[in-house]
């Protein structure tokens, strides 16, 4: 029973996603997939696939974030189903409930509030330098912020930032 | 020769950690005919799997707005990263096949002055150097074919994955980075675990073991097979290779070290460049029977 979604959010999932209700079972997924190969903590009956999807409530699983989306598990799949597409919405319901790891929240930001998703530090200055490379500085920056507004992002992780301080505070 | 234009989209790794294959890039492609022009505003792609996963509307409004700046110069993108060949290919496809997204994403970009029109392509560079120069054509810049060198190569999962979508190479059995090997007089090495990722993912998220367990296999794997170096075309493939490496053969204590070259360093080898002009001097592993192999030539 690989793809047996008996949680809450069952519903929720099938309509983002209706091509799981057409998954038979047949563990393929799993054989190709690096996480399941090589994750830590996965042993061939409790595979990352079904680690994830057979879990209670899914989108608070942290293993889910384990999930390169190299898409290896939809390229052999004999019935079209789109896991990394299912990771995907479950993905998304976990960051909106703040269940994603806090690095997560981190790259987010970083990229809306820097346009980029690593600091520019000193030594991307001095090797730039020693190369003759101008010095690298995204010039976008304002319209991701616009863009971050009309999405909902900005106030979104607002929102994480103050819980997850409230929750320090506990 | 060939005379392509392109958008040239750095990504945000090459720029910050690995500026001299940005260095090498900016070198060796208009040698071959694939000229660079740079967009000042282009930011992150976003990335294909976090932040695609954690926000797919802002996702795909950042992504579409890079591709807009493309547009309004007429031209299409070269990238130079799998993952944002990935993100920016995918999101040209999505908004192109939906029409009722578009008209969403315009609305969310209206505020910065930009407007997805869906009428330009997203390339990675193996694919511009596949297509605008071709792999038989290829040969005609090789001045030091680099005869004798094995070369395991490694295309890496997003720039084939979804194959139906990104179309490039057949992503259980990959074969065009073979042949783009073999164009310059190397020997591409065929070893079992070519199509597993290479699992930066695992160093990115602090899983270190589990990086290191991948690597001891994969790597084995291709030194069994007589490789001499790996070829890369994207810088995350090329830190797992080279920062990856160093931490798994730490662990499991390898007899070999087996130097990754970003395909862009081995062109410029068989052009006639040394190592050194390559950057080779920036990489963390380093090994001398390689070097000899190219310095006899
Ligand atoms: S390969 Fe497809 S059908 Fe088979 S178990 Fe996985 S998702 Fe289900
Ligand atoms: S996309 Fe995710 S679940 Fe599928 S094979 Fe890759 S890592 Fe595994």
């Amino acid at each position: 029973m690989l793809l047996s979604i008996e949680f809450q959010a069952r519903d929720q999932l099938l309509e983002r996603s209706k091509a799981i209700e057409r998954c038979f079972r047949c563990g393929t997924c799993a054989l190709v997939c690096p996480v399941t190969r090589y994750g830590e903590g996965y042993n061939p009956r409790d595979t990352f696939v079904y680690d994830v999807l057979s879990s209670g409530e899914p989108a608070t699983n942290q293993n889910l974030w384990s999930c390169a989306l190299c898409y290896k598990c939809y390229e052999v799949c004999p019935q079209d189903v789109n896991i990394p597409k299912v990771f995907e919405s479950l993905k998304e319901i976990a960051f909106e409930n703040g269940w994603a790891p806090a690095n997560v929240v981190a790259l987010v930001e970083s990229v809306i509030r820097t346009g980029t998703s690593f600091p520019i530090t000193d030594a991307c200055r001095r090797m730039r330098a020693e190369l003759n490379l101008s010095p690298f500085a995204p010039k976008g920056i304002g319209d991701l912020r616009e863009i971050a507004k009309n999405t909902g992002l900005e106030g979104e992780i607002d929102r994480l930032k103050v819980r997850k301080v409230g929750d320090g505070e506990q | 020769m060939a005379n392509n234009k392109y958008a040239f989209f750095r990504g945000c790794l090459i720029p910050i950690r690995y500026p001299h294959l940005e260095y090498v890039a900016r070198l060796v492609l208009p040698q071959v005919g694939i000229q660079l022009m740079d967009l000042e505003e282009f930011t992150c792609c976003a990335d294909p799997i976090q932040f695609r996963g954690a926000d797919q509307l802002t996702w795909l409004a950042i992504a579409a707005r890079n591709i807009s700046l493309a547009e309004e110069a007429g031209l299409d993108v070269i990238c130079l990263c799998n993952g944002c060949f990935n993100s920016l290919a995918m999101a040209n496809d999505l908004l192109k096949k939906e029409p009722k997204l578009r008209a969403k994403v315009n609305r969310i970009l209206a505020d910065t002055g930009h407007q997805f029109e869906g009428d330009i392509e997203i390339k990675h560079f193996l694919k511009a150097i596949a297509d605008d120069i071709g792999i038989e054509r290829l040969g005609s810049y090789v001045k030091a074919p680099l005869h004798g060198l094995n070369i395991a190569t490694h295309t890496g999962c997003h720039l084939t994955s979804p194959q139906g979508i990104l179309g490039f190479d057949d992503p259980i059995d990959p074969s065009v980075l073979d042949s783009l090997v073999a164009a310059l007089g190397a020997e591409p090495v065929d070893y079992d675990l070519k199509s597993l990722c290479c699992g930066v993912g695992f160093s990115l998220s602090g899983k270190t073991g589990a990086s290191s367990l991948l690597l001891k296999d994969k790597l084995e794997n291709m030194r069994e097979y007589g490789a001499d170096c790996i070829a890369v075309g994207c810088p995350f493939c090329y830190q797992q290779f080279d920062l990856g490496q160093l931490a798994a053969s730490r662990k499991y204590q390898f007899d070999f070290k087996l130097p990754v070259l970003y395909y862009l360093q081995i062109l410029g080898l068989a052009m006639g460049y040394s190592i050194e002009e390559m950057q080779y001097g920036a990489h963390k592993i380093k090994d001398e029977s390689f070097e000899r192999k190219l310095r006899r030539g």
